[in-house]
């Protein structure tokens, strides 16, 4: 009753103030939590979770991108930096959570009384699917930050068609540096408020900097928001870059 | 000059390279700075064995070398066994050259090994946090400048108020008082500390608490109306705590990032749209914020709706392989993420207006005079 409230109230909201490319955006959003729940399905009927993955990251790019913003230059460059971040934070992930043994339960997984009891001999490997996460959950902020980029880019190039192909670049950086403090933000809060339970039981456990530092559950919690955070920061000059050489090819 | 610059960029790229290596290298080796005893796994083997008869996963046996690496016994060498299985969520494969913290002294029962009874405590993840923290901030550095400082300042700032926060939030006394009161420092330290002393940055402040005020209360209207949820279901509770304070005290802390992202973006465009004299009218000053939200709204409510789902994915594979189905997965614990994302979806919607009135509210004057002045 209350999520088909909230819809209802979200749908009205996006249609009133954002005509109708705000009902587009739902649409959008709507498309994305099927294609999450269908891949959800997937992974677990067919165990291949990095098949799975990458055809639903493809689903996710399809409409975040350009479902949502039309098939152009800018979509174009965005696509690019993503697919080329999503890789190398996809491989990095790889081999930090498998050298570090990060995968699989917390020390604090005792607290969640429904997981504890649960069987978990599964045979779905807990490191493959954390890494998985890790993609899917950074693909918002970095679609996010590289269309940022490239859209600015592409108003800067229209206002000013003889700009060199140095200077857009510049532009493009310059967007990048303004939005870096509230995309930050953005990721905090939302990972303050998503592991809001997990870190009441870290502040009633009294844990010290040191035992958070060596806490497999704190690291699994801020794993994902720090890739994030990083895939943000690496997309801004490589959005940047991809941007000014389509832009000033013709 | 084109060489000049292609010459400072490597030599801040090897700067940053420099930084990094040191600092995860420092902590990868730092086990003498703690008390705890802390070995290194010199030698380990890894054998398949006979895996139970109803487990879907394969079994292992490791068989491994620790060699202590602090306190007054640093140099003894243990032998040590630990077995796991393929999907490793309770079980752990260690690594050659893995540093784990260990205990001795434990019975047999409770996991000890061997004539020493040693245990492996945990992993040591420090170098992890090494490696994450110095690229963070040496990209931070090498792409924001200057203004890397700001952006340091207040995640750190917003961390310490957090860190403060949650240790009195944990008493469970005054939770909406607390959380109301963190929320105004958050908004303001960081608008303030990104933007400075402005027009704009106040303009978002106004729009970021009001936005945050309506969004609360539309949520407790509606769960007056709807009925109380199941919060027992979330993740990580015992039913020992007030969890409908809690729950909306984390559903204001969510939102926050969003809502104030939102807010400077369009208190800046509209000071830019009056100053610039772009906008003749109040009408087409709305046109532009209709405009520039078609924009940003869409991508943003996808930031959101990736950054919770896709932390679930791991727990949500674990609880569909012990029978839950989509529906029993959505009314157990992934509801309460839907919920936190729609009502973070509908807080950047509603910033949306809330921001475009108190940016024309605090130019009224300017948008009359048709932004010759600043």
């Amino acid at each position: 009753m209350l999520i088909f409230i909230l819809i209802m109230m979200l749908f009205f909201l996006l249609g009133a103030i954002g005509d109708e490319r705000g009902v587009a955006s739902m649409f959008t959003i709507l498309g994305n939590m099927v294609v999450f729940f269908i891949s959800l399905g997937m992974i677990f009927k067919t165990g291949h979770i990095f098949t799975v993955t990458f055809f639903a990251v493809i689903g996710f790019l399809l409409l975040t991108l350009f479902a949502q913003n039309g098939f152009n230059e800018k979509t174009i460059s965005a696509f690019y930096g993503i697919v080329i971040i999503l890789i190398l934070v996809g491989v990095s992930s790889v081999v930090l959570v498998n050298l570090s043994s990060l995968a699989g339960f917390g020390e604090l997984y005792i607290y969640d009384e429904e997981v504890a009891f649960m069987e978990n001999q599964i045979g779905y490997s807990a490191q493959s699917l954390l890494v998985c996460s890790i993609m899917i959950g950074i693909l918002g902020a970095i679609t996010d930050t590289a269309l940022s980029v490239s859209s600015a880019m592409y108003e800067v190039r229209e206002h000013n068609p003889s700009i060199s192909k140095h200077e857009l670049e510049q532009a493009g950086f310059h967007v990048g540096w303004d939005i870096l403090g509230t995309t930050f933000s953005t990721l905090i809060f939302a990972e303050i408020g998503q592991g809001f339970f997990l870190w009441l039981i870290f502040a009633r456990n009294k844990y010290s900097v040191v035992g958070l530092l060596n806490s497999k559950s704190f690291l699994q919690q801020t794993f994902l928001i720090i890739a994030s955070s990083l895939g943000c920061l690496l997309i801004i000059p490589l959005t940047a870059k991809i941007t000014a050489k389509i832009m000033k090819k013709k | 000059m084109k060489n000049y610059l292609n010459r400072l960029t490597i030599i801040k790229m090897i700067i940053v390279v420099a930084f990094i290596s040191v600092a995860t290298i420092f902590a990868f080796n730092n086990s003498r700075f703690y008390d705890e005893p802390i070995g290194k796994i010199t030698k380990i083997e890894t054998k398949h064995v006979q895996k139970e008869k109803k487990s879907k996963d394969e079994n292992y046996l490791q068989s491994m070398t620790i060699k202590l690496m602090n306190t007054k016994e640093a140099g003894t060498v243990y032998s040590y066994k630990s077995s796991y299985t393929t999907s490793q969520f309770r079980t752990t494969k260690y690594h050659k050259g893995q540093y784990v913290f260990l205990k001795k002294n434990i019975s047999k029962k409770n996991g000890g090994y061997g004539k020493y009874g040693l245990k492996i405590m945990g992993e040591k993840y420090d170098f992890v946090w090494a490696f994450m923290i110095s690229s963070l901030i040496s990209l931070i550095f090498l792409i924001a400048g200057r203004r890397a400082i700001l952006i340091l300042a207040s995640i750190a700032m917003n961390l310490v108020v957090f860190a403060i926060g949650i240790m009195k939030i944990v008493k469970f006394k005054d939770i909406y008082s607390l959380t109301l009161i963190m929320t105004a420092i958050f908004i303001i330290a960081t608008l303030i500390l990104l933007y400075g002393f402005s027009k704009k940055s106040i303009g978002a402040i106004f729009s970021s608490v009001t936005t945050v005020l309506i969004v609360l209360g539309i949520y407790m209207v509606i769960i007056h109306f709807s009925g109380r949820l199941g919060y027992e279901y979330i993740d990580y509770t015992n039913g020992n705590e007030p969890l409908e304070e809690l729950f909306v005290s984390s559903l204001v802390f969510s939102i926050l990032g969003a809502v104030m992202d939102v807010a400077i973006t369009i208190n800046s465009s509209v000071e830019e749209i009056v100053v610039s004299g772009g906008a003749k009218s109040l009408k087409e000053i709305i046109n532009s914020i209709k405009g520039i939200s078609n924009d940003i709204m869409g991508t943003m409510i996808n930031v959101l709706f990736f950054t919770f789902v896709g932390d679930e994915i791991p727990i949500n594979i674990l609880k569909m392989a012990n029978g839950y189905n989509m529906i029993t997965l959505f009314s157990n614990g992934a509801a309460f993420e839907v919920i936190r994302f729609l009502i973070g979806a509908i807080g950047i919607a509603l910033a949306v207006p809330v921001s475009g009135f108190f940016a024309v509210v605090l130019r009224a004057r300017m948008i009359r005079r048709g932004g010759e002045t600043c």
